[in-house]
Protein backbone atom coordinates (compact mmCIF):
# COMPACT_ATOMS: atom_id res chain seq x y z
CA UNK A 1 0.00 0.00 0.00
CA UNK A 2 2.88 2.37 0.71
CA UNK A 3 4.94 3.63 3.54
CA UNK A 4 3.08 3.80 6.86
CA UNK A 5 3.94 6.31 9.50
CA UNK A 6 3.50 5.82 13.19
CA UNK A 7 0.79 7.94 14.70
CA UNK A 8 3.27 10.30 16.28
CA UNK A 9 5.21 10.69 13.04
CA UNK A 10 1.93 11.63 11.42
CA UNK A 11 1.21 14.13 14.17
CA UNK A 12 4.58 15.75 13.56
CA UNK A 13 4.09 15.85 9.81
CA UNK A 14 0.53 17.16 10.19
CA UNK A 15 1.92 20.43 11.50
CA UNK A 16 3.61 20.94 8.14
CA UNK A 17 0.45 20.71 6.11
CA UNK A 18 -1.30 23.76 4.69
CA UNK A 19 -4.60 22.70 6.26
CA UNK A 20 -5.93 24.90 9.01
CA UNK A 21 -7.26 21.85 10.85
CA UNK A 22 -5.03 21.27 13.83
CA UNK A 23 -4.75 17.71 15.19
CA UNK A 24 -6.99 18.90 18.03
CA UNK A 25 -10.01 19.24 15.71
CA UNK A 26 -9.90 15.65 14.58
CA UNK A 27 -9.13 13.06 17.18
CA UNK A 28 -7.44 9.86 16.17
CA UNK A 29 -8.86 6.88 17.96
CA UNK A 30 -5.58 6.62 19.84
CA UNK A 31 -5.78 9.59 22.19
CA UNK A 32 -2.01 9.89 22.60
CA UNK A 33 -1.35 13.39 21.39
CA UNK A 34 2.06 14.25 22.70
CA UNK A 35 4.89 14.53 20.22
CA UNK A 36 7.64 12.00 20.42
CA UNK A 37 11.05 12.69 19.05
CA UNK A 38 11.65 11.07 15.70
CA UNK A 39 15.23 12.29 15.52
CA UNK A 40 16.80 9.09 14.28
CA UNK A 41 19.86 10.07 12.25
CA UNK A 42 20.31 7.72 9.37
CA UNK A 43 23.97 8.53 9.15
CA UNK A 44 26.45 9.31 11.94
CA UNK A 45 27.35 12.78 10.64
CA UNK A 46 23.75 14.01 10.19
CA UNK A 47 23.49 16.10 13.36
CA UNK A 48 26.89 17.64 12.67
CA UNK A 49 25.65 18.74 9.24
CA UNK A 50 22.43 20.21 10.65
CA UNK A 51 24.45 22.10 13.26
CA UNK A 52 26.72 23.39 10.51
CA UNK A 53 23.73 24.60 8.45
CA UNK A 54 22.25 26.31 11.52
CA UNK A 55 25.56 28.06 12.04
CA UNK A 56 25.75 29.20 8.41
CA UNK A 57 22.26 30.76 8.37
CA UNK A 58 23.21 32.88 11.39
CA UNK A 59 26.52 34.19 10.08
CA UNK A 60 26.79 37.96 10.49
CA UNK A 61 26.65 40.10 7.38
CA UNK A 62 30.19 40.66 6.15
CA UNK A 63 31.41 37.37 7.62
CA UNK A 64 33.88 37.12 4.75
CA UNK A 65 35.45 40.47 5.51
CA UNK A 66 33.39 42.17 2.76
CA UNK A 67 29.60 42.18 2.48
CA UNK A 68 28.61 38.54 2.26
CA UNK A 69 25.21 37.78 3.75
CA UNK A 70 24.52 34.61 5.74
CA UNK A 71 23.45 31.52 3.88
CA UNK A 72 19.78 31.92 2.95
CA UNK A 73 17.43 29.87 5.07
CA UNK A 74 15.71 28.20 2.11
CA UNK A 75 19.08 27.26 0.65
CA UNK A 76 20.09 25.59 3.91
CA UNK A 77 16.78 23.73 4.04
CA UNK A 78 17.11 22.67 0.42
CA UNK A 79 20.62 21.39 1.15
CA UNK A 80 19.36 19.30 4.06
CA UNK A 81 16.51 17.99 1.91
CA UNK A 82 18.97 16.96 -0.82
CA UNK A 83 21.26 15.19 1.64
CA UNK A 84 18.29 13.42 3.15
CA UNK A 85 17.39 12.24 -0.35
CA UNK A 86 20.80 11.16 -1.67
CA UNK A 87 22.78 9.85 1.31
CA UNK A 88 22.52 6.28 2.44
CA UNK A 89 23.62 4.94 5.81
CA UNK A 90 27.18 4.42 4.63
CA UNK A 91 27.59 7.57 2.54
CA UNK A 92 30.75 9.63 2.72
CA UNK A 93 30.55 12.63 4.99
CA UNK A 94 30.06 15.91 3.12
CA UNK A 95 31.48 19.34 3.91
CA UNK A 96 29.36 22.47 3.71
CA UNK A 97 30.94 25.71 2.53
CA UNK A 98 29.11 29.05 2.45
CA UNK A 99 29.12 31.19 -0.72
CA UNK A 100 29.30 34.95 -0.89
CA UNK A 101 25.71 35.56 -1.95
CA UNK A 102 23.60 33.49 0.43
CA UNK A 103 24.46 30.36 -1.54
CA UNK A 104 26.35 27.31 -0.33
CA UNK A 105 28.28 24.32 -1.58
CA UNK A 106 28.13 20.70 -0.45
CA UNK A 107 31.42 18.96 -1.15
CA UNK A 108 32.84 15.47 -0.97
CA UNK A 109 36.60 15.07 -1.23
CA UNK A 110 38.72 12.04 -1.85
CA UNK A 111 42.39 12.07 -2.79
CA UNK A 112 41.45 11.09 -6.29
CA UNK A 113 37.98 12.62 -6.75
CA UNK A 114 35.90 15.65 -5.87
CA UNK A 115 32.14 16.11 -6.05
CA UNK A 116 30.44 19.44 -5.45
CA UNK A 117 26.82 20.55 -5.34
CA UNK A 118 26.60 24.32 -5.58
CA UNK A 119 23.18 25.38 -4.32
CA UNK A 120 22.47 28.78 -5.85
CA UNK A 121 18.77 28.62 -4.93
CA UNK A 122 16.15 25.90 -4.43
CA UNK A 123 15.78 23.96 -7.69
CA UNK A 124 18.94 25.65 -9.04
CA UNK A 125 22.00 23.50 -8.36
CA UNK A 126 25.24 23.15 -10.29
CA UNK A 127 26.83 19.74 -9.81
CA UNK A 128 30.49 19.20 -10.62
CA UNK A 129 32.51 16.00 -10.51
CA UNK A 130 36.21 15.54 -11.23
CA UNK A 131 38.67 12.67 -10.98
CA UNK A 132 41.74 11.53 -12.86
CA UNK A 133 39.64 10.34 -15.78
CA UNK A 134 37.60 13.54 -16.28
CA UNK A 135 40.53 15.92 -16.46
CA UNK A 136 40.58 19.37 -14.92
CA UNK A 137 37.31 20.42 -16.54
CA UNK A 138 35.43 17.61 -14.86
CA UNK A 139 31.76 16.95 -15.56
CA UNK A 140 29.24 19.68 -14.83
CA UNK A 141 25.47 19.35 -14.75
CA UNK A 142 22.68 21.69 -13.80
CA UNK A 143 20.12 20.04 -11.52
CA UNK A 144 16.71 21.26 -10.41
CA UNK A 145 15.12 18.56 -8.25
CA UNK A 146 16.26 15.17 -9.60
CA UNK A 147 19.41 13.95 -7.83
CA UNK A 148 19.74 10.44 -9.25
CA UNK A 149 23.06 11.36 -10.87
CA UNK A 150 24.38 12.62 -7.52
CA UNK A 151 23.55 9.24 -5.96
CA UNK A 152 25.46 7.44 -8.72
CA UNK A 153 28.47 9.68 -8.19
CA UNK A 154 28.43 9.19 -4.42
CA UNK A 155 28.14 5.41 -4.83
CA UNK A 156 31.13 5.44 -7.17
CA UNK A 157 33.13 7.59 -4.75
CA UNK A 158 32.27 5.29 -1.88
CA UNK A 159 33.50 2.29 -3.89
CA UNK A 160 36.64 4.21 -4.82
CA UNK A 161 37.21 5.03 -1.15
CA UNK A 162 36.71 1.44 -0.09
CA UNK A 163 39.10 0.34 -2.81
CA UNK A 164 41.75 2.71 -1.46
CA UNK A 165 41.18 1.53 2.09
CA UNK A 166 41.53 -2.09 1.01
CA UNK A 167 44.72 -1.35 -0.91
CA UNK A 168 46.20 0.45 2.08
CA UNK A 169 45.15 -2.30 4.43
CA UNK B 1 -12.31 35.22 -15.92
CA UNK B 2 -13.52 31.86 -14.66
CA UNK B 3 -12.44 28.88 -16.74
CA UNK B 4 -14.91 26.11 -17.45
CA UNK B 5 -14.53 22.85 -15.64
CA UNK B 6 -12.90 20.26 -17.92
CA UNK B 7 -15.90 18.19 -19.05
CA UNK B 8 -14.07 14.86 -18.88
CA UNK B 9 -13.27 15.20 -15.16
CA UNK B 10 -15.39 13.05 -12.82
CA UNK B 11 -17.91 15.25 -11.02
CA UNK B 12 -19.99 14.88 -7.87
CA UNK B 13 -23.12 16.62 -6.55
CA UNK B 14 -22.04 16.38 -2.93
CA UNK B 15 -18.39 15.36 -2.54
CA UNK B 16 -17.17 15.02 1.06
CA UNK B 17 -14.76 17.94 0.71
CA UNK B 18 -13.91 19.50 4.05
CA UNK B 19 -11.05 21.84 3.19
CA UNK B 20 -9.08 22.91 0.13
CA UNK B 21 -5.73 24.71 0.20
CA UNK B 22 -3.74 26.33 -2.61
CA UNK B 23 -0.15 27.18 -1.66
CA UNK B 24 2.77 28.86 -3.38
CA UNK B 25 6.25 28.84 -1.85
CA UNK B 26 8.81 31.35 -3.04
CA UNK B 27 12.18 32.80 -2.16
CA UNK B 28 11.50 35.55 0.36
CA UNK B 29 12.72 39.06 -0.45
CA UNK B 30 16.07 39.52 1.25
CA UNK B 31 14.98 42.76 2.93
CA UNK B 32 11.57 41.58 4.15
CA UNK B 33 11.04 41.90 7.90
CA UNK B 34 8.03 41.10 10.01
CA UNK B 35 7.59 44.84 10.65
CA UNK B 36 6.05 45.02 7.15
CA UNK B 37 3.19 42.65 7.95
CA UNK B 38 0.52 45.36 8.14
CA UNK B 39 1.47 46.46 4.63
CA UNK B 40 0.96 42.89 3.47
CA UNK B 41 -2.37 42.63 5.31
CA UNK B 42 -3.47 45.89 3.66
CA UNK B 43 -3.27 44.11 0.30
CA UNK B 44 -6.07 41.78 1.39
CA UNK B 45 -7.80 43.52 4.29
CA UNK B 46 -10.95 44.56 2.44
CA UNK B 47 -12.03 40.97 1.96
CA UNK B 48 -10.04 39.49 4.87
CA UNK B 49 -10.58 41.86 7.81
CA UNK B 50 -9.68 39.44 10.61
CA UNK B 51 -6.17 38.31 11.57
CA UNK B 52 -4.60 35.55 13.67
CA UNK B 53 -0.96 34.88 14.37
CA UNK B 54 0.35 31.31 14.36
CA UNK B 55 3.66 29.51 14.25
CA UNK B 56 5.48 29.58 10.92
CA UNK B 57 6.18 26.43 8.93
CA UNK B 58 9.54 25.37 7.50
CA UNK B 59 9.97 25.26 3.74
CA UNK B 60 9.01 22.08 1.88
CA UNK B 61 10.72 20.78 -1.25
CA UNK B 62 9.93 17.73 -3.31
CA UNK B 63 13.21 16.24 -4.53
CA UNK B 64 13.93 12.93 -6.20
CA UNK B 65 16.68 10.40 -5.62
CA UNK B 66 16.75 7.37 -3.36
CA UNK B 67 13.56 5.34 -3.67
CA UNK B 68 11.65 4.40 -0.52
CA UNK B 69 12.66 7.74 0.88
CA UNK B 70 13.12 7.46 4.60
CA UNK B 71 12.22 10.76 6.13
CA UNK B 72 14.92 12.16 8.33
CA UNK B 73 13.64 14.73 10.76
CA UNK B 74 15.55 17.95 10.93
CA UNK B 75 14.97 21.45 12.07
CA UNK B 76 17.12 24.40 11.18
CA UNK B 77 16.63 27.26 13.55
CA UNK B 78 17.71 30.62 12.22
CA UNK B 79 18.04 33.91 14.13
CA UNK B 80 14.84 35.97 14.13
CA UNK B 81 11.83 33.74 13.51
CA UNK B 82 8.93 35.09 11.49
CA UNK B 83 5.37 34.15 12.37
CA UNK B 84 2.68 33.03 10.00
CA UNK B 85 -0.43 35.17 9.73
CA UNK B 86 -3.98 34.15 8.89
CA UNK B 87 -6.07 36.83 7.22
CA UNK B 88 -9.68 35.69 7.45
CA UNK B 89 -12.99 36.65 5.87
CA UNK B 90 -15.66 37.89 8.25
CA UNK B 91 -17.32 34.45 8.31
CA UNK B 92 -13.88 32.75 8.51
CA UNK B 93 -14.78 30.35 5.71
CA UNK B 94 -11.86 31.51 3.57
CA UNK B 95 -8.47 32.69 4.65
CA UNK B 96 -5.09 33.68 3.35
CA UNK B 97 -2.05 32.37 5.17
CA UNK B 98 1.08 34.47 4.79
CA UNK B 99 4.65 34.05 5.95
CA UNK B 100 7.78 35.50 4.41
CA UNK B 101 8.19 32.61 1.95
CA UNK B 102 4.67 31.27 1.40
CA UNK B 103 1.18 32.33 0.45
CA UNK B 104 -1.78 29.98 0.91
CA UNK B 105 -5.51 30.31 0.27
CA UNK B 106 -7.83 28.00 2.22
CA UNK B 107 -11.52 27.29 1.92
CA UNK B 108 -13.06 25.52 4.93
CA UNK B 109 -16.40 23.79 5.17
CA UNK B 110 -16.17 23.61 8.96
CA UNK B 111 -17.04 27.28 9.29
CA UNK B 112 -20.12 27.09 7.09
CA UNK B 113 -21.31 23.48 6.83
CA UNK B 114 -24.34 24.29 4.65
CA UNK B 115 -22.38 26.16 2.01
CA UNK B 116 -21.34 24.03 -0.95
CA UNK B 117 -17.72 23.88 -2.05
CA UNK B 118 -17.23 26.89 -4.34
CA UNK B 119 -15.22 24.81 -6.82
CA UNK B 120 -11.69 25.00 -8.14
CA UNK B 121 -12.60 27.30 -11.03
CA UNK B 122 -13.74 29.99 -8.58
CA UNK B 123 -10.88 29.76 -6.10
CA UNK B 124 -7.92 29.59 -8.48
CA UNK B 125 -8.47 33.02 -10.12
CA UNK B 126 -8.87 34.57 -6.66
CA UNK B 127 -5.60 33.04 -5.52
CA UNK B 128 -3.86 34.15 -8.71
CA UNK B 129 -5.01 37.72 -8.04
CA UNK B 130 -3.87 37.53 -4.42
CA UNK B 131 -0.43 36.35 -5.47
CA UNK B 132 -0.17 39.05 -8.16
CA UNK B 133 -0.94 41.68 -5.53
CA UNK B 134 1.73 40.30 -3.23
CA UNK B 135 4.25 40.08 -6.06
CA UNK B 136 3.59 43.68 -7.10
CA UNK B 137 4.04 44.77 -3.50
CA UNK B 138 7.37 42.91 -3.25
CA UNK B 139 8.54 44.58 -6.46
CA UNK B 140 7.56 48.04 -5.30
CA UNK B 141 8.86 47.64 -1.75
CA UNK B 142 11.92 45.44 -2.17
CA UNK B 143 12.67 45.73 -5.91
CA UNK B 144 12.32 41.98 -6.30
CA UNK B 145 9.66 39.62 -7.57
CA UNK B 146 8.79 36.39 -5.80
CA UNK B 147 10.58 33.45 -7.45
CA UNK B 148 8.19 30.51 -7.03
CA UNK B 149 9.93 27.26 -6.14
CA UNK B 150 7.09 24.98 -4.99
CA UNK B 151 3.33 24.72 -5.49
CA UNK B 152 0.95 22.62 -3.45
CA UNK B 153 -2.72 21.76 -3.80
CA UNK B 154 -4.50 19.86 -1.03
CA UNK B 155 -8.02 18.47 -0.82
CA UNK B 156 -9.16 17.17 2.57
CA UNK B 157 -12.22 14.95 2.51
CA UNK B 158 -14.19 13.75 5.50
CA UNK B 159 -16.11 10.55 4.93
CA UNK B 160 -18.57 10.11 7.76
CA UNK B 161 -19.33 6.51 8.60
CA UNK B 162 -22.42 5.97 10.69
CA UNK B 163 -21.42 2.53 11.84
CA UNK B 164 -17.91 2.19 13.28
CA UNK B 165 -17.99 -1.48 12.39
CA UNK B 166 -18.56 -0.69 8.73
CA UNK B 167 -15.64 -1.82 6.63
CA UNK B 168 -13.37 0.85 5.13
CA UNK B 169 -13.49 -1.04 1.87
CA UNK B 170 -17.21 -0.25 1.60
CA UNK B 171 -16.21 3.37 0.93
CA UNK B 172 -12.69 3.23 -0.42
CA UNK B 173 -10.92 0.77 -2.68
CA UNK B 174 -8.55 -0.22 0.08
CA UNK B 175 -8.64 -3.91 0.89
CA UNK B 176 -8.24 -4.69 4.57
CA UNK B 177 -9.03 -8.35 4.22
CA UNK B 178 -11.15 -9.67 7.07
CA UNK B 179 -9.24 -7.70 9.67
CA UNK B 180 -11.36 -5.49 11.86
CA UNK B 181 -8.83 -2.72 12.56
CA UNK B 182 -9.24 -0.58 15.65
CA UNK B 183 -7.42 2.27 13.97
CA UNK B 184 -6.44 2.92 10.41
CA UNK B 185 -3.66 5.03 8.92
CA UNK B 186 -2.24 4.81 5.42
CA UNK B 187 0.31 7.15 3.90
CA UNK B 188 1.12 6.56 0.25
CA UNK B 189 3.06 8.56 -2.35
CA UNK B 190 3.47 8.53 -6.10
CA UNK B 191 5.97 10.41 -8.25
CA UNK B 192 4.48 12.50 -11.05
CA UNK B 193 6.37 12.96 -14.32
CA UNK B 194 6.32 15.79 -16.84
CA UNK B 195 5.82 15.29 -20.57
CA UNK B 196 9.62 15.09 -20.86
CA UNK B 197 9.65 12.16 -18.40
CA UNK B 198 11.29 14.18 -15.64
CA UNK B 199 9.90 13.92 -12.09
CA UNK B 200 8.38 17.24 -11.07
CA UNK B 201 5.94 16.54 -8.22
CA UNK B 202 4.58 13.98 -5.80
CA UNK B 203 1.03 12.91 -5.13
CA UNK B 204 0.46 12.20 -1.43
CA UNK B 205 -2.50 10.23 -0.14
CA UNK B 206 -3.14 10.02 3.60
CA UNK B 207 -6.18 8.20 4.91
CA UNK B 208 -6.89 7.77 8.59
CA UNK B 209 -9.73 6.97 10.93
CA UNK B 210 -10.72 9.62 13.45
CA UNK B 211 -13.50 11.27 15.44
CA UNK B 212 -14.57 14.86 14.95
CA UNK B 213 -15.41 17.28 17.76
CA UNK B 214 -18.96 15.87 17.93
CA UNK B 215 -17.47 12.41 18.43
CA UNK B 216 -18.70 11.28 15.03
CA UNK B 217 -16.59 8.59 13.39
CA UNK B 218 -15.04 9.36 10.02
CA UNK B 219 -12.31 8.61 7.55
CA UNK B 220 -10.19 11.63 6.68
CA UNK B 221 -8.78 11.39 3.17
CA UNK B 222 -6.11 13.98 2.34
CA UNK B 223 -4.96 14.24 -1.24
CA UNK B 224 -2.01 16.53 -1.99
CA UNK B 225 0.10 17.29 -5.03
CA UNK B 226 3.31 19.18 -4.27
CA UNK B 227 6.20 20.02 -6.56
CA UNK B 228 8.11 22.41 -8.75
CA UNK B 229 6.35 24.44 -11.46
CA UNK B 230 7.95 24.38 -14.92
CA UNK B 231 9.21 27.95 -14.38
CA UNK B 232 9.24 30.21 -11.29
CA UNK B 233 6.30 32.39 -12.34
CA UNK B 234 2.56 32.58 -11.80
CA UNK B 235 1.60 31.28 -15.25
CA UNK B 236 3.53 28.06 -14.61
CA UNK B 237 2.10 27.87 -11.09
CA UNK B 238 -1.45 28.12 -12.47
CA UNK B 239 -0.71 25.30 -14.91
CA UNK B 240 0.66 23.30 -12.01
CA UNK B 241 -2.54 23.76 -10.03
CA UNK B 242 -4.72 22.75 -12.98
CA UNK B 243 -2.70 19.56 -13.51
CA UNK B 244 -2.63 18.88 -9.77
CA UNK B 245 -6.39 19.21 -9.57
CA UNK B 246 -6.83 16.62 -12.31
CA UNK B 247 -4.49 14.19 -10.54
CA UNK B 248 -6.42 14.64 -7.30
CA UNK B 249 -9.87 14.32 -8.85
CA UNK B 250 -8.99 11.21 -10.85
CA UNK B 251 -7.34 9.68 -7.78
CA UNK B 252 -10.33 10.48 -5.59
CA UNK B 253 -12.61 8.90 -8.17
CA UNK B 254 -10.42 5.83 -8.37
CA UNK B 255 -10.23 5.43 -4.59
CA UNK B 256 -14.00 5.69 -4.07
CA UNK B 257 -16.16 2.59 -4.40
CA UNK B 258 -19.40 2.44 -6.41
CA UNK B 259 -21.24 2.70 -3.07
CA UNK B 260 -19.34 5.87 -2.18
CA UNK B 261 -19.86 7.35 -5.64
CA UNK B 262 -23.62 6.89 -5.23
CA UNK B 263 -23.60 8.50 -1.79
CA UNK B 264 -21.65 11.48 -3.13
CA UNK B 265 -23.90 11.89 -6.15
CA UNK B 266 -21.48 11.06 -8.92
CA UNK B 267 -22.77 12.59 -12.18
Amino acid sequence: MGEEMSLTEWQDSYAHRESTESPNNVFPLNQKRHRESIELPRVGWWSKIINRLEYLVTLPKGWDGYAAPPVRFQNAYFAATILSRICADDSLEPHIVPGHDGDLQIEWHLESAIFELHIIAPNNVIAWYGDDSTGEDGIERRITNNFIWAIEILDAMKDRNLGCATAEG
Amino acid sequence: MIDERPPQLPDYEDPPIHEVAFAIQFEPPADYQQAYITEVWDLFRDEFPKVQEVESRPPKFETFGLPGFQQTAFEIKSGPLHDRFWFLTEDEVELIQFQSDRLTHNWRKSKSPDEPYPRFERILPKFEEEFKNLDSYFLERFSTKAAINQCELTYINRIYISDENESISKWLNINCGDIDFEEFLVNARKVLYSSSSEPYARFHCVCRSAYDQNKEFLLQLELTVRGMPSSPDLTAASDFFKNAREVIVYSFDSLGTDYAHKKWGKK
